[in-house]
């Protein structure tokens, strides 16, 4: 009997195994933006927004009618298809020019400037940006962002890029709590960094969002000196 | 009737493996759905000493090894890509992207974002080679941060990926690929009224098929008791603003970043969801989820911000589907990284 039971619990596990599963790809089928405005198009009551909305089906279904044409061939057909890839692919390869930097680079941002004349590579989440200073320190290229983390505005940063392969720069506190870092001058070698007053909203990732946004005061009382050399405060 | 014993343990035996069977069913009624293959997206961040060629290059490896992805995969893929080329930017009467940092990036013009998007498109499709049926669609990237992200851009943009669309239209890559605009539509970037009207901007030019895709954040938006009225979110946006901008619009679809592990960001956009429903009588069709674990790992990682492609996929999937209002199944997972 024990057997028996074994047996039946051991052949639902299959069954459930096999059925829990996730199946094999499916075809590619429609677009999911075609899914989404057939089943929009269904709904009796559209406001104007929404009825705009499902106007862009047509456009969709003649792409995906284009797509789907291309990929229902012959065996004989797809053949040729994969050797005009090939052939393609060996073109391409033996295209390849030798590349050469530019000549010329882009002239780069020199001297200092204010949040909306540079761009900044950063999330919002990450850092915001108050302003930039960008020139060169013993023949490298450095810009440097000042700004604060959107968790915590009270606290100055500075971000230095002095490398084209760093995507992420390295930050720099200011050693005082007085708000976000500004660049105020420029010169030899150092830059006169202060801090900005005001009111700032705090981001906070693990609140639940239901509470308005906390604001923090900043005095904007601190100033000093980043040597760019050290990468020190004094 | 009298039923032997050999048969009442037959009907009990079929009658337990019915049983069995039907809660295996109910079960996968509610399971989480299969997450597809997650795409790799790119920061396209290109240096202030790279010729276009370069890139171009890149473009088309970056490409062939998606094509090569989808062949050594089972079954046919249909799939999205973003390839985010950075911030608006202008110079003279020419419109494009600044390639990220200031000091080591550069101007890239929609001329070459343009040619760069149809080297990857060509990539793809030799790439893929005798899978024949394997589609991808790739969302041609911006921002809203900065003084060039206004209607004009927005309309640039617009006619930046038609002319894509166009050339995949007449020419073989265009069997698999399909061309898309996207924008990294942050709260931090821009005010509402600024990020409106590049959308605006890219509605007055954009023509069906090529949608909007809208893979930014929802800082500070709530995560629970979202009602009819728009409630706040930082930065002085509501959550109106972020449904128009990410699905009212006419051309815009949702793919949003679902990067914090502590789920607050699937929480948001199913409140987002919520609020369009209650508020227009439907919920956003959002796509799938954006992640970052790539890109944060390039960076040395991300405080509290570094959800995997199936972290990501689970919390967004499992906030929507916990509400019957916003309940949806999803068929994007991207995940993002740098190119350096």
């Amino acid at each position: 009997m024990l057997a028996y039971t074994r047996r039946v619990i051991l052949l639902a596990a299959v069954l459930v195994a096999a059925i829990a599963a996730p199946g094999p790809a499916d075809d590619a089928g429609p677009s999911p933006e075609i899914e989404a405005l057939r089943e929009l198009g269904t709904s009796a009551s559209l406001d104007p927004a929404m009825r705009e909305k499902v106007r862009a089906l047509r456009g969709l279904e003649e792409e995906d009618e284009r797509m789907t044409a291309a990929g229902e061939m012959s065996d004989e057909e797809r053949r040729q298809i994969v050797r005009e890839k090939r052939r393609g692919h060996r073109a391409r390869l033996r295209a390849t020019p030798s590349h050469r930097p530019r000549r010329r680079a882009t002239p780069s941002f020199e001297g200092i400037f204010a949040r909306d004349e540079v761009p900044a590579p950063f999330r919002s989440s990450e850092f915001r940006v108050t302003n930039f200073w960008g020139g060169t320190v013993d023949r490298t290229r450095v810009g440097v962002y000042a700004g604060y983390r959107p968790e915590d505005p009270s606290r100055g940063v500075l971000v230095v890029f002095d490398d084209p392969s760093d995507v992420e720069g390295r930050s720099y506190e200011m050693p005082s709590g007085a708000g976000p870092a500004v660049i105020l001058s420029e010169g030899d070698g150092e830059l006169g960094v202060g801090s900005v007053a005001g009111e700032f909203e705090v981001l906070e990732q693990r609140s639940d969002g239901t509470s308005p946004p906390r604001i923090v005061r900043t005095s904007g009382l601190a100033r000093y000196r980043f040597d760019l050399r050290e990468r020190v405060y004094r | 009737m009298h039923l032997s014993r050999g048969m009442t343990r037959s009907f009990l035996r079929a009658g337990f493996v019915c049983g069995m069977l039907l809660a295996a069913l109910a079960t996968r009624a509610m399971a989480a759905q299969a997450r597809p293959p997650t795409s790799t997206s790119w920061y396209v961040y290109v240096t202030s000493n790279e010729a276009n060629a370069t890139l171009y290059d890149w473009a088309y490896d970056a490409g062939y090894r998606a094509g090569r992805r989808h062949l050594s995969l089972a079954g046919t893929q249909n799939d999205t890509v973003v390839l985010d080329f950075g911030q608006p930017w202008a110079s003279g009467t020419s419109r494009g992207t600044w390639s990220f940092n200031a000091t080591y990036g550069r101007f890239v013009t929609t001329g070459a974002i343009a040619e760069a998007v149809k080297q990857f498109a060509s990539g793809y499709y030799r790439g893929v080679g005798g899978d024949v049926q394997s589609r991808l669609r790739i969302a041609v990237g911006t921002n809203n941060y900065g003084r060039y992200a206004d209607s004009a851009h927005g309309r640039a943009w617009a006619e930046l990926v038609a002319t894509i669309g166009s050339w995949l239209s007449a020419n073989p890559p265009g069997k698999q690929v399909a061309v898309r605009g996207a924008s990294d539509i942050e709260i931090g970037y821009s005010t509402a009224e600024r990020a409106s009207a590049w959308v605006n901007g890219y509605a007055s030019a954009w023509q069906s098929p090529y949608l909007l895709y809208h893979y930014g954040d929802a800082a500070g938006c709530p995560q629970r008791g979202t009602t009819r009225t728009p409630a706040a979110c930082n930065g002085g946006w509501h959550q109106d603003d972020v449904v128009y901008v990410s699905w009212r619009a006419s051309p815009c679809y949702p793919l949003p970043e679902i990067y914090s592990n502590a789920g607050g960001n699937a929480r948001q956009w199913q409140q987002l969801s919520l609020h369009s429903y209650l508020a227009y009588g439907r919920p956003m069709s959002i796509l799938g989820p954006l992640s970052q674990s790539r890109a944060c790992a390039q960076r040395g990682g991300c405080a509290g911000t570094s959800n995997t492609p199936a972290e990501a996929w689970s919390q967004l999937w499992s906030e929507l589907n916990a509400d019957g209002r916003t309940a949806r199944n999803l068929s994007v997972s991207t995940d993002i990284e740098w190119r350096k």
